[in-house]
């Protein structure tokens, strides 16, 4: 075999035991599903909590496609966690925000 | 596979290694975001669907001018007498609005005396008491905003009618189910109807077990026909609604990511159509030394699948450290939206073929393509005029 091949046999090498010991922490890294289970069993409410910052958004399994604003699970412009780009921090900062002086 | 021609294709590579680990880095990187994204959607919807046999089968919700209104409470009893329903709980819950944090909690009940003593313990920490008097357990997003606003042990809940109700904290759930509970206040019945001024003889909505599985689309049907003003929603809606919502935005991701997908071909494209004249003369050398064109192919095959392979593995390995050993920066923000009450959870570890498979699809046979059609056109000239 020709020397000069040799790099590519060490990043192989490299490659394989660095996927191996990522795969080896992430398997042991796994969440109690019991915990989880009972938790949804006793609030026997869906959906996860990503998103609470407008009115029913947080359980909008709940809704339908033909939903008024407020209840319904695709009204996107109305519902800011649909965009991926963020509103202005202070759009729930109310009374925090003091205004400057010069 | 020749081991004599794959030798020559690695030294093929070495010798414009810069160039040959541009191209991997940023092969590697694209399929590393493209494949986070999906994976991290993919472990939420995992998350969720494994939760929905824990939920009830059907729920029944009142509804009037399009919204929700609490149901009476004798529809309980009417429904409990429908065959195959094994059982029917009134449910009372809602959302109470934090002014000071500006977040949404939900304010769970449940019935007292109920058999949840067991799992009450089992799921939160700090236990109190929960039968004895006016205590709440709450989600670790609850618990953090209640402890930003000083509200250490106690919460004081200011009813619609301008009461105030002073709430003990009896424990918090377990961090494990922070996705699912994490804006969540569990407390007795009584208790949340105080909370959220609803009359007694009044439920939220009903939740509905039904032995069968196979007989809920009958049950629902009975259901639409004994209310019509009301809205049923199945565990198979739900189930629905979770792949839409984590497909939408995974989606919507992806389709904006297809514009850099693109350029990143045609670039590629470019570079290699442009192909040097020092480059073309090494393949008019092979052919005048009596390489086919077939062997050039194979060899130029075999240069740029090891790339291929290797940028594709880094990409894969990068993904999985991206949401799994650093918590998923930038990414989680794409998908838990920026209220105030974020769930701190860590995502369950899903190992996805099927992703990993449509993803090797999609780009192997683009940059193969890429990267061997020009090749093809300089191999197949005649040598003698590309040696002049």
């Amino acid at each position: 075999m020709n020397r000069r091949v040799l790099p590519f046999l060490l990043f192989l090498l490299f490659s394989l035991f660095t996927g191996a010991a990522l795969f080896l922490k992430i398997a042991a890294v796994e969440k109690d599903r019991a915990a989880i289970a009972e938790a949804v069993f006793l609030i026997k409410m869906p959906d996860g909590s990503l998103a609470t910052e407008a009115h029913c958004i947080r359980h909008r399994s709940f809704g339908d496609l033909f939903q008024i604003f407020g209840a319904g699970p695709s009204l996107p412009p109305y519902f800011p966690s649909d965009f991926i780009y963020s509103p202005p921090r202070y759009i729930n900062a109310g009374a925090l925000i003091e205004p400057q002086t010069p | 596979m020749n081991r004599k021609l794959l030798e020559y294709a690695l030294l093929f590579l070495m010798r414009r290694v810069w160039k040959n680990f541009a191209v991997f880095s940023v092969l590697a990187f694209i399929s590393m975001v493209t494949l986070a994204v999906l994976l991290y959607a993919s472990a939420i919807k995992k998350e969720l669907i494994s939760t929905l046999d824990r939920l009830p089968d059907i729920y029944l919700q009142k509804m009037e001018a399009g919204r929700m209104v609490p149901v009476e409470e004798d529809r309980v009893y009417e429904i409990g007498a429908i065959p195959g329903i094994s059982d029917v709980i009134g449910r009372v819950w809602g959302y109470y609005y934090f002014r000071n944090a500006g977040v949404n909690f939900t304010v769970v009940g449940v019935e007292e005396g109920y058999a949840y003593s067991r799992v009450l313990e089992e799921i939160s920490k700090e236990f109190l008491d929960f039968e004895d008097s006016d205590v709440m357990i709450v989600g670790e997003g609850v618990y953090r905003i209640l402890r930003q606003n000083y509200y250490k042990e106690y919460f004081n809940f200011i009813t619609p009618a301008g009461e105030f109700v002073k709430v003990k904290l009896a424990g918090t759930f377990s961090k494990e189910a922070s996705l699912e509970s994490s804006d969540t206040i569990l407390m007795r019945n009584e208790l949340a109807r105080r909370v959220l001024n609803l009359p007694a003889g009044k439920f939220t909505d009903i939740s509905i077990y039904v032995s069968n599985p196979i007989e809920i689309p009958t049950v629902t049907s009975k259901l639409r026909t004994l209310y019509p003003d009301s809205r049923i929603i199945t565990r198979a809606d739900l189930e629905t609604s979770y792949k839409n919502m984590f497909d939408y935005k995974s989606g919507l991701f992806l389709a904006m990511s297809m514009g850099t997908f693109m350029a990143f071909f045609i670039l590629l494209y470019e570079k290699a159509s442009a192909m040097g004249r020092e480059q073309k003369r090494e393949i008019g050398v092979l052919k005048a030394l009596g390489w086919s064109s077939y062997d050039i192919m194979k060899m130029k095959f075999y240069e740029n699948g090891v790339i291929l392979f290797f940028a594709l593995f880094w990409g894969i390995v990068g993904a999985y450290a991206w949401i799994y050993v650093f918590d998923a920066p930038f990414i989680e923000e794409l998908f838990r939206g920026y209220s105030v009450l974020k769930p701190e959870f860590k995502p369950m570890v899903v190992f996805d073929f099927a992703t990993v498979a449509i993803l090797f699809l999609v780009i192997a046979p683009l940059y193969l393509a890429a990267a061997l059609i020009p090749v093809w056109k300089a191999a197949v000239t005649d040598p003698e005029e590309v040696l002049r």
